[in-house]
């Protein structure tokens, strides 16, 4: 399936972070949107197609799960394999920071 | 209830070719007083309306439910009219958040692209196909047709073979090819929006150059 691909090899991409994060608890879709809008500009923008093929997409490849649905929207909630993912992505991430940090201070040691 | 002849009927340039122009078009017809009320055809339909300030957003989204909908009016996007179950057209206030993350637009027009991508190789083949049966079999075939009204009438339905696969070209092959290059803005663009005018009249000329033959 195509749209398994993009998550099932690859790196989780920012909406997929934020989501699966905001997910560590159940909630549906609104209110993971909210909780998002209040990271403010820190955060990335999902806007609600986004959130909702995001959604689809996290549930397909088995990161999330819905639970009971309280009339239209859904609600869902990361399972074992999201959190597995997500910690991984927290590694990968903490590397990525280490190493551009450890050049930017290495650098102003020069100055 | 308006009457049919209130109505106004805006042609779309194509929203696989020109997606956004279509958006700042209504855009600008809602606040000279136009309301978006449909599609038919190959045109929006519009009745007259108070002038508005709004924005318009597009979307393509298979078989999307009713979270999809509601997901976009909580956030400020009301679903206008959908096309062919498929395209949707959302409007909101100036200022409303993007419906698309800033990074991830580019996925609407891949999930798009990947249904396309049948119907738009085989109408490619087809195409191929038609003109080599032409040149092949139809052209040799016409010339020795006896008398002149039959001779007319075998002309005739092979341009009109040449037609029906041109115009299935056009509808399938370039829509695909233009959200295959989506991100390739600029010339590309325009060439591809032009398209839909450069291939009836290579296909006239191709067809009378067929018959010259």
């Amino acid at each position: 399936m195509p749209r398994r691909d993009a998550i099932t090899n690859g790196e989780l991409n920012d909406s997929q972070f934020y989501i699966l994060v905001a997910l560590m608890v159940p909630r549906h879709g609104y209110a993971v949107m909210q909780l998002l809008m209040q990271l403010g500009s820190q955060a990335v923008h999902i806007g609600p197609a986004t959130l909702y093929t995001t959604l689809r997409q996290l549930v397909e490849a088995g990161l999330l799960m819905r639970c009971e649905s309280d009339g239209t929207s859904k609600v869902y909630v990361i399972t074992a394999e999201g959190r597995t993912r997500l910690s991984n992505e927290i590694e990968r991430k903490r590397a990525m920071v280490a190493f551009a940090e450890r050049a930017i201070e290495g650098r102003s040691d020069d100055e | 209830m308006m009457n049919e002849h209130t109505l106004r009927y805006e042609p779309s340039r194509g929203v696989a070719f020109a997606e956004d122009d279509d958006m700042q078009r209504l855009s600008v017809l809602a606040t000279e007083g136009w309301r978006l009320i449909g599609f038919k055809g190959l045109s929006y339909v519009l009745e007259p309306a108070p002038p508005e300030e709004i924005i318009f957003a597009l979307d393509y989204m298979y078989e999307p439910d009713e979270e999809y909908f509601a997901l976009c009016r909580v956030s400020g996007w009301e679903r206008v009219v959908t096309m062919d179950g498929l395209i949707h057209i959302f409007k909101a206030a100036p200022g409303t958040p993007a419906m698309f993350s800033t990074a991830e637009t580019q996925q609407k027009y891949q999930r798009v692209q990947r249904r396309l991508l049948v119907p738009a190789l085989a109408s490619m083949v087809l195409t191929v196909l038609v003109w080599w049966i032409m040149v092949e079999w139809g052209q040799p075939w016409r010339a020795q047709l006896e008398p002149q009204w039959l001779l007319l009438l075998g002309t005739l339905g092979m341009f009109g073979a040449v037609v029906a696969v041109q115009t299935v070209f056009i509808f399938t092959f370039m829509p695909w090819l233009s959200y295959r290059l989506r991100g390739w803005r600029g010339p590309g663009q325009v060439v591809l929006s032009s398209m839909h005018i450069v291939i009836p009249l290579v296909t006239v000329v191709a067809f009378l150059w067929l018959l010259m033959w």
